[in-house]
């Protein structure tokens, strides 16, 4: 790259001295970003290999032009943070309710932790400024219990998180047994017939 | 046989019904935690600068550009800062990297990118760096920036750059 300035400096010679940095015209338009929670402070202690969903928070453009948002935290492993959804548009004055969950890592470490989670407007050029809010997020990861007990806080967390589709899954198989049982043990049979029919047999019958 | 089998059968459907009824009365489960519910908000006017062309090791500032950085909020807000590498247009590859060292002077494909508190140059740096606090709400912040140029660079042309100013509670 170096190199290949200098070639380029030597080939225009000292006539290049400027550059076209910047061209387009700044936007006048006003762009803002917001969250609807100041913070948030886990008051029990994490498990390694946990999984938290923490409380909904609202993220809001408060600029006056539509604008493109990304969701980010900071001061943690990003893999440690994750939301719902991670980029969105907005138009200006609208809200959106986002999810965010903790992903302890089975080695996370015990201590205190304090993140940002960041609304932030995806800025433009030339000099974009992107304006950001942040939430700010304490809680605290306790000892571990090994790399088994962190296993098994993942599964439990899991379990926890998606309990509706977890009883889905069971009646789905509860259903499948019971059929099951029926077409082994049992013997249904259905029959349609007219009424017209069946007054006819009965009084050939008392006949 | 055939009815141990059935037994057994039926006692599986019945387990099953007992570990995944709990999960119908139950929603999702959420931690203990105590939440400030307030809007945390910043809005920056304009959101878009042109420093125009610039020469090597030049300087150019926005003194002649109002730059506000609005509190949005209801509540009192710290602002931070923070600077990115300079780009190509459109594109994402390094054109100058970010020079984080005030005292430094120009150098090959790096530049400086500053900001002024109190009449002092600061360096912007790819971490946040704290320039106000206590601004209180609908209170706003003018905001200086200064870019000042690399000795020399490998690329010439249209640049991009960005500055991001974060808001939290105080």
């Amino acid at each position: 790259m170096f190199t290949c300035g200098r070639q380029r400096l030597k080939l225009f010679g000292f006539g290049l001295t400027t550059l076209l940095f910047f061209s387009t015209s700044p936007a006048l338009a006003s762009i803002g970003a917001g969250v609807g929670i100041g913070e948030i402070k886990v008051m029990e202690r994490l498990a390694p290999g946990g999984v938290y969903l923490l409380p909904t928070w609202p993220v809001v453009n408060t600029g006056d032009t539509k604008a493109n948002f990304k969701l980010i935290s900071e001061g943690v492993d990003p893999n440690w943070i994750s939301f719902s959804e991670n980029n969105l548009s907005l138009e200006a004055g609208e809200s959106r309710m986002i999810k965010s969950y903790i992903s302890l890592p089975l080695t996370a470490q015990a201590g205190t932790y304090n993140v940002y989670l960041e609304n932030q407007v995806v800025p433009s050029g030339p000099v974009g400024i992107g304006p950001a809010a942040a939430t700010k997020l304490r809680f605290t990861v306790g000892d571990g219990k090994g790399v088994l007990g962190a296993a098994t806080q993942r599964f439990y967390s899991l379990y926890t998180l998606n309990k509706r589709l977890i009883l889905m899954l069971f009646l789905l198989l509860d259903l499948g047994i019971v059929y099951f049982i029926i077409k082994k043990y049992f013997k249904v049979s259905l029959s349609v017939r007219a009424k017209e029919k069946e007054k006819e047999e009965k009084r050939v019958q008392e006949d | 046989m055939v009815e141990i089998k059935k037994i057994i059968e039926i006692a599986i459907c019945i387990t099953l019904f007992i570990i995944g009824w709990p999960a119908l009365a139950e929603s999702e489960a959420t931690l203990k935690v105590t939440v400030k519910s307030e809007l945390v908000a910043v809005s920056i006017n304009p959101s878009v600068l042109d420093y125009g062309s610039i020469a090597f090791c030049g300087t150019k500032d926005t003194t002649g550009q109002q730059i506000l950085a609005r509190n949005d909020g209801n509540v009192p807000e710290r602002f931070e800062i923070k600077g990115d590498d300079m780009y190509m247009a459109g594109g994402t590859s390094v054109a100058w990297s970010l020079e984080e060292d005030a005292n430094a002077s120009c150098s090959v494909d790096k530049f400086k990118h500053l900001y002024t508190i109190d009449s002092t140059d600061r360096p912007l740096t790819k971490a946040y760096a704290v320039f106000v606090s206590g601004m209180g709400s609908s209170g706003t912040y003018p905001l200086r920036l200064k870019v000042v140029a690399p000795s020399a660079g490998s690329v010439s042309g249209s640049l991009e750059t960005y500055v991001y100013v974060r808001a939290t509670a105080s």
